[in-house]
């Protein structure tokens, strides 16, 4: 029995093998089509997308960002429906894998505005929840290569919604605004002061995650670009690199939220008496 | 606007991103964590149960050391007045047993004393009648002169 299988490995490997020669010669001696654009003007409309627009049902062209951006939220929110119909009413006491595995996702939201906002975090977990969803899978998206076509009729694959300069602002935004709601429901007026005195944040939020994205996307750009780097290569640039700035940026921005939240909304006149022995003692 | 930034497409962003973050809200993350929050409840719950549970078993195990304490005093102290009263019974019975015995030497010795006077009383009396069987043996066959002699010698011996 141990022989067959090893018989069957073998011919399988062979398989693989030659498949893999084939594929090789047939792409390098089959001439590749034309080039359209310069690597400069690729790089270009990676960062601005003036020219590779698609049209939104008619009614205004946009970038395809903002089309990523789209199906990322339906397919999540289509996701979360069906959790919530078939997977929900099953949960028990002692969790399965599935189940411990939508608690550990709901549970990373939770404890992290919990350790980082003592003293009001109840929405900030769902916050940091749909800003760790959508940013994650918003950049895992550009690795299934989903097509679209642009308004001049060019075949292009989908990038990570944020590597659009004007969805990373809105992150960023939304999340000063949110981290400014905060302040102001727990010391009013005074939660505005201490929010604006943050006034650099949205922009640095903001420029974090577009740089992020941006560098991911442009090695892609080039390593795509040349059919000689196509081998292997991806496999690292491609995957390894998204998989990796994917965590990474999702838990930059939302511990940052996090914790200018938690800074934002701490009830200021126990501060002030907390702070006052530590300064004594310091002293 | 520099870097293709679009007011229009950041607020079309920003609106899939209330969308989502409302929808999984509602959808996921508020029923989830109420889910987690009740279960973690259940628990403490239960914890505090089995706590309250272990706090009554130590309450009674230190009632029932105590009681055991105290029926081993008592039995200490029972056994203590048993001893006491043990002491003092087979004191008093020695005490009478010694006065028995005194009283019984006593007897005993005045019983000696008299039958030692009965056979002293009784041997001088058998002397005295085997002395005068003697003598009137003698004075029968030696004559009245010894005879004589003899009953003077008694009187000057009884004088005496």
């Amino acid at each position: 029995m141990k022989a067959k299988k090893i018989k069957v490995n073998k011919t399988a490997l062979t398989i693989w093998i030659l498949a893999l020669v084939l594929l090789l010669i047939l792409s390098l001696i089959i001439p590749g089509r034309e080039k359209e654009e310069t690597i400069k003007e690729v790089m270009k409309d990676g960062v601005l997308h003036e020219f590779g627009r698609i049209s939104l049902f008619g009614i205004k062209d946009v970038n395809p960002a903002y089309i990523s951006s789209s199906i990322v939220v339906l397919v999540l929110l289509f996701f979360a429906l069906l959790v919530r119909i078939f997977a929900f009413p099953k949960f028990k006491l002692i969790p399965g894998k599935f189940q411990s595995l939508i608690e550990m996702a709901v549970g990373f939201g939770s404890n992290l505005a919990k350790s980082n906002s003592p003293h009001k975090n109840g929405i900030l977990g769902a916050y940091i929840f749909a800003a760790a969803a959508y940013i994650f899978f918003g950049t895992l998206f550009e690795l299934f290569g989903v097509q679209a076509v642009t308004v001049f009729g060019a075949s292009i694959s989908l990038p990570a919604p944020l590597s659009d300069i004007n969805a990373a602002i809105a992150m960023g935004v939304t999340s000063y605004l949110f981290i400014m709601s905060g302040g102001i429901s727990s010391n009013g007026l005074k939660g505005v002061g201490l929010t604006l005195k943050e006034f650099s944040l949205p922009i640095s939020m903001s420029f974090r995650l577009f740089g992020a994205l941006l560098s991911g996307l442009l090695v892609t750009e080039l390593v795509y670009y040349w059919i000689t780097l196509s081998f292997v290569l991806p496999v690292l640039v491609g995957i390894m690199f998204t998989l990796l700035h994917a965590l990474i940026q999702t838990y930059v921005l939302t511990m940052l939220t996090a914790v200018y939240y938690g800074e934002v909304s701490e009830p200021q006149t126990k501060k002030n008496k907390k702070s006052q022995p530590k300064l004594q003692a310091e002293n | 606007m520099p870097l293709n930034i679009d007011f229009q497409q950041i607020f079309l962003h920003m609106f899939n991103f209330l969308l989502l973050f409302g929808g999984l809200y509602f959808i996921l993350y508020k029923p989830v964590k109420d889910f987690m929050d009740k279960r973690e409840k259940h628990f403490e719950e239960l914890e505090k149960e089995v706590q309250d549970k272990l706090s009554n078993a130590k309450a009674s195990e230190l009632e029932y050391n105590e009681k055991l304490k105290q029926a081993d005093e008592e039995i200490r102290s029972k056994k203590q007045e048993a001893l006491n009263e043990a002491q003092k019974i087979a004191d008093t019975n020695i005490e009478r047993s010694k006065s028995e015995a005194e009283k019984i030497l006593a007897k005993a010795k005045k019983a000696a004393d008299a039958e030692h006077d009965r056979i002293i009383e009784d041997a001088q009396r058998e002397i005295e009648e085997l002395a005068m069987e003697t003598t009137k043996k003698i004075i029968a066959s030696s004559g009245s002169a010894a005879y004589d002699e003899f009953l003077s010698a008694t009187d000057t011996e009884g004088s005496r």
